[in-house]
C-alpha cells in the first residue's frame, strides 16, 4: 500500500460440497446444480458483489429505520447469521428442500418442502 | 449499532449451504467449514506489515508457538518470523448485514446479503444462481496515513492443504483453496497470493518461498 493512501481489498470467501450431502434420504447442495465447483463460485461471486453489497445495505437500512432498541436490533442480527449459517437448500432430485439444521437432532425431522421454514 | 463489547464470534453464512465464516471474538480461533460437524478450527489474519517487519493485525489468533516448519528444519535452527507489533483498541460497528471491524489503520467487514428467496418453482435460472451463491462478501480497507509503504494482507490458518485457484476461476483472480471445498480469492488490482506453513513466516523479510502448497496458511 503506497504511503498517504487508502486501498480495499476485496474478498470473496466460498464453500462447496459436491455429491451426497445428507445422512439419510439422498440429495444434494441446490447450488451444485448451477455451480461447477469452487473456483466457479468464487468468480461469480467477485462479478456479482455490487449486486450482493447492495441487498446487505438493504438490509442494514431496514434494521437501522426499526421501531426497535439496540438490543433487539443486536439479538436480530445475531439471530439471522445463526440460522443462514444452519440451513441446507437442497435437491432431492426432482424437487428443491429448504433444511433447518439443530446439533443432535436427526436430519428429517426438520426437513421441510421449500418455504415452509422461511425466516422472512 | 457498536456493541460495548466488540469481541464476539457472529455467524456469515451464505443462504442454505449450511456452511460460515465465524469470527469476531478477540484470542480465539475461527471457524468456518461446509458442515456444522465438520468446522475448520483456525486462525484468521487480517491486517497489515510496515517497513520494520511487524504485523499490526486484528486479534483473531492463538499465538503459536511451534510452526510444522519446524519438522523440516532440523538442529539448523529457523527463519525469520514477522513479529506482532501493538495495536489500537478495537471497534466494532454490528449492522444486520454488516459486520465492521476496526482499528485506526483499518476495517475488516463481513457482509452477509440476505433477503427473501426466490421461489425455486418459477424463478428464473439467474435469480435462483444469485440466491443460491455459496459465498461470503468481505473487504479490508487500509488507511496509510504515514510517509511510508505498508503490505496489507488478509489470510487463513486451519489444518488443510491448500493449492491455487488455478485457471478455471477466470483471469484476474487470485486465491486459494482448500480440495475444492473452501477457498477465497480477490479481483483487487495487485493483489497477490501466497501459501506457507505460518502467516508470520508467509510475511517475514527474508520469506522467499511465496507459493508452498504444503503449508497450510494461505492469504493475499
Amino acid at each position: 500500500m503506497p504511503a498517504g493512501q487508502t486501498v480495499t481489498l476485496d474478498l470473496a470467501l466460498g464453500f462447496y460440497r459436491q455429491g451426497k450431502a445428507t445422512f439419510n434420504r439422498e440429495m444434494s447442495y441446490f447450488y451444485t446444480r448451477h455451480f461447477t465447483g469452487l473456483p466457479q463460485v468464487l468468480e461469480y461471486a467477485l462479478s456479482e458483489r455490487a449486486r450482493y453489497l447492495a441487498i446487505a445495505a438493504e438490509r442494514d437500512a431496514e434494521l437501522a429505520q426499526a421501531p426497535l432498541n439496540d438490543e433487539q436490533k443486536f439479538l436480530i442480527a445475531h439471530a439471522t447469521r445463526s440460522y443462514y449459517g444452519s440451513t441446507q437448500w437442497l435437491w432431492d432430485g426432482s424437487r428443491s428442500v429448504w433444511v433447518g439444521q439443530r446439533r443432535g437432532i436427526p436430519h428429517d425431522e426438520h426437513v421441510r418442502p421449500h418455504g415452509g421454514h422461511a425466516f422472512f | 449499532m457498536k456493541p460495548e463489547n466488540p469481541s464476539f464470534h457472529a455467524h456469515h453464512a451464505p443462504m442454505g449451504a449450511l456452511a460460515s465464516f465465524t469470527c469476531g471474538s478477540a484470542r480465539r480461533c475461527w471457524r468456518n467449514g461446509p458442515r456444522v460437524d465438520g468446522a475448520f478450527p483456525g486462525a484468521i489474519v487480517v491486517g497489515y506489515q510496515t517497513p520494520d517487519g511487524a504485523l499490526h493485525r486484528l486479534p483473531f489468533f492463538e499465538s503459536q508457538a511451534k510452526s510444522e516448519a519446524d519438522r523440516y528444519r532440523g538442529e539448523s535452527g529457523g527463519d525469520a518470523k514477522a513479529d506482532d507489533a501493538h495495536i489500537g483498541t478495537v471497534e466494532r460497528e454490528f449492522q444486520w448485514a454488516t459486520d465492521r471491524m476496526s482499528l485506526p489503520e483499518m476495517d475488516f467487514t463481513v457482509f452477509t446479503p440476505c433477503g427473501s428467496l426466490p421461489d425455486p418453482e418459477s424463478a428464473s435460472t439467474a435469480d435462483l444462481r444469485f440466491a443460491r451463491c455459496p459465498s461470503v462478501p468481505a473487504q479490508v480497507t487500509f488507511r496509510n496515513t504515514t510517509s511510508e509503504d505498508w503490505r496489507g494482507f488478509f489470510g487463513l490458518g486451519i489444518e488443510q492443504r491448500w493449492s491455487l485457484l488455478g485457471p478455471a476461476a477466470g483471469a484476474g483472480l487470485v486465491g486459494a483453496m482448500s480440495q475444492d471445498t473452501i477457498g477465497f480469492a480477490s479481483n483487487t488490482p495487485g493483489a497477490e497470493t501466497f501459501i506457507d506453513f505460518s502467516i508470520e513466516e508467509a510475511l517475514a523479510p527474508d520469506s522467499v518461498r511465496g507459493i508452498f502448497c504444503s503449508g497450510k496458511s494461505p492469504g493475499c
